[in-house]
């Protein structure tokens, strides 16, 4: 099955800056990907090419296996996006802005009614369907975006900032429905975000770009154990011979604290082996050496700011 | 794609008609340019009817005019700026629906301005002169620049001014550009290239011409549609 999206040295120039360099990029169909990055990174350029609405300066693209450019409508009927501005018709009521979207999808009368109401629904605001959005929350209407992307049951969905300028409350209830269609599987989703816990708690795979670079790019897990000095945990009954032993070239040492625990920095991951024989050897008394993994936002920080 | 150009049709409609500033001011239009010329049939100085009928069929066009110079840009830039306008672009809607639907929107908004300014009239004339004929009706030419006229000079803004209003972020001057527009139309006949007659068979002409010239701008102004000019000026 060829992968739900596929860019190959996409670039985007807008005169002399560029947007977005070379990015090679792979989503497997059915996949929750995350594209993190600061504000400026290139994410939303990425997208609106994702969609054919801009046309990439150098590289190419396939989504769903159609070129965005040449196959813009067909790609657009089978995918739903909620942009970074959800972009509702004010003077219409929940149920009009849903309709006029099927209407767009070309569904028939009967299926639209079923599927705005099954929509609706799933974002809780079916009871709210004859309120005009005007007097929506922006939470309501980041549902209600939501359940427009939906409405057409695509088979890609792109989601730009969906928690965005949203409250604790709100976040969480925009959260809880996207874990939901995470869950569901068969449908990819491909999701711009800055809420790390967000990538870290739905996403299968993840990608951060920085200054229009993808920089790292794998699943959570596989991030958050790779890139920097290699970090170990250890815990010595005597921590002051630990301190003084004859540790590893390049290796760096903090603590101990109150527990005896120590952090050491190491030059590189087969150093750990090096470091015990070193602290037996000082008998500093090892009762512990524990691998310190790196978080999401360790590895975010340090890919985006080059720490 | 006729389905589609339905489907934007029935939303720029609905847009247009929850809108109560663009509703105040078509029914302004329609309201001045329909009594104004019934206030002249009891002007204290002496009107030829031939220029009354002119004046009248003046109201009537300037109706259109001035309905389709406002919502032609108006229906791209409120989008534009309610963040409509994206999410638009991101649906499966062919470009060209996209502009044919604002573009006879307008168009339509503008005639039925036009037509509506004239049943305005009619009723000014039925309560001043008791009667339900305009002298201007009575002529086959009357009822050409009164019905034709109106509808072709409307869909030719309505096309430059949706074409106009996409390219550019200024709604003032989307304004004016499109009012603007009528120069093109004007200026053949100011520069005595064509000169204007006022029998019915060459306004029919002149109303082919026009209405050629409309479907031209239409189909043009679809096919020079790109997202992309709009999404950098998003």
């Amino acid at each position: 099955m060829t992968p739900a999206i596929v860019c190959r040295g996409l670039t985007r120039r807008f005169g002399a800056q560029t947007a977005v360099a070379d990015l090679d990029l792979e989503v497997a169909r059915g996949a929750v990907f995350g594209f993190l990055g600061p504000n400026g990174a290139g994410k939303t350029t990425t997208v609106r090419m994702m969609l054919g609405l801009l046309r990439p300066s150098a590289g190419r693209i396939a989504v769903l296996g159609l070129d965005p450019v040449a196959q813009g409508e067909e790609l657009r009927s089978q995918t739903g996006v909620l942009l970074d501005q959800v972009g509702l018709y004010d003077r219409l009521t929940a149920a009009q802005n849903l309709d006029l979207f099927g209407r767009i999808a070309r569904m028939a009368p009967t299926a639209r009614r079923a599927k705005v109401e099954a929509a609706l629904r799933r974002v809780d605001l079916w009871d709210r369907r004859h309120d005009h959005v005007s007097g929506f929350s922006k939470g309501m209407r980041q549902k209600l975006g939501i359940a427009r992307a939906l409405l057409a049951d695509p088979q890609l969905l792109i989601l730009d900032e969906p928690t965005s300028g949203l409250d604790p409350v709100n976040i969480k209830m925009l959260r809880d429905l996207l874990t939901s269609l995470a869950a569901e599987g068969g449908r990819t989703i491909f999701m711009c975000t800055h809420q790390l816990d967000e990538a870290q708690r739905l996403c299968s795979q993840v990608g951060i770009i920085r200054a229009g670079r993808l920089v790292a790019v794998g699943a959570p897990d596989d991030l958050e154990g790779s890139g920097g000095a290699p970090v170990v945990r250890v815990q010595c009954r005597r921590p002051a011979a630990g301190q003084a032993a004859n540790l590893p070239a390049g290796a760096q040492l903090d603590g101990p604290d109150g527990e005896g625990w120590m952090r050491v920095t190491l030059a590189q991951a087969a150093d750990v082996e090096e470091l015990i024989k070193a602290l037996v050897a000082a008998d500093a008394g090892v009762l512990a050496v524990v691998p310190e993994r790196r978080s999401l936002e360790d590895v975010y920080l340090s890919v985006v700011e080059g720490a | 794609m006729a389905q589609d150009i339905g489907t934007m049709l029935r939303k720029e409609a609905s847009e247009f008609l929850g809108n109560v500033r663009t509703l105040r001011v078509f029914f302004l239009v329609v309201l001045i340019s329909g009594l104004l010329p019934t206030l002249s049939l009891e002007a204290p100085f002496h009107i030829p009817n031939t220029l009354r009928g002119a004046l009248s069929i003046f109201y009537v066009v300037v109706a259109a005019v001035v309905v389709v110079a406002q919502t032609a840009p108006d229906l791209v830039i409120r989008e534009r700026a309610g963040h409509t306008l994206e999410s638009l672009l991101a649906s499966r809607l062919p470009d060209a629906a996209i502009f044919a639907g604002k573009a006879l929107t307008a168009a339509l908004m503008g005639y039925a301005a036009s037509l509506l300014t004239l049943a305005v009239q009619l009723m000014g004339a039925a309560v001043r002169l008791h009667t339900l004929r305009l002298l201007y009706l009575a002529s086959p030419t009357g009822r050409w620049l009164a019905l034709a006229a109106p509808l072709v000079i409307a869909a030719y803004m309505a096309s430059v001014g949706t074409f106009v209003a996409l390219r550019i972020l200024d709604q003032w001057s989307a304004y004016m550009i499109t009012v603007m527009s009528l120069g093109a139309i004007i200026l053949p006949f100011a520069l005595h290239w064509i000169s204007l007659d006022v029998a019915a068979p060459w306004l029919r002409g002149a109303v082919a011409v026009l209405g050629g010239v409309d479907l031209i701008l239409l189909a043009l102004g679809g096919r020079l549609f790109r997202r992309e000019l709009l999404v950098l000026f998003l």
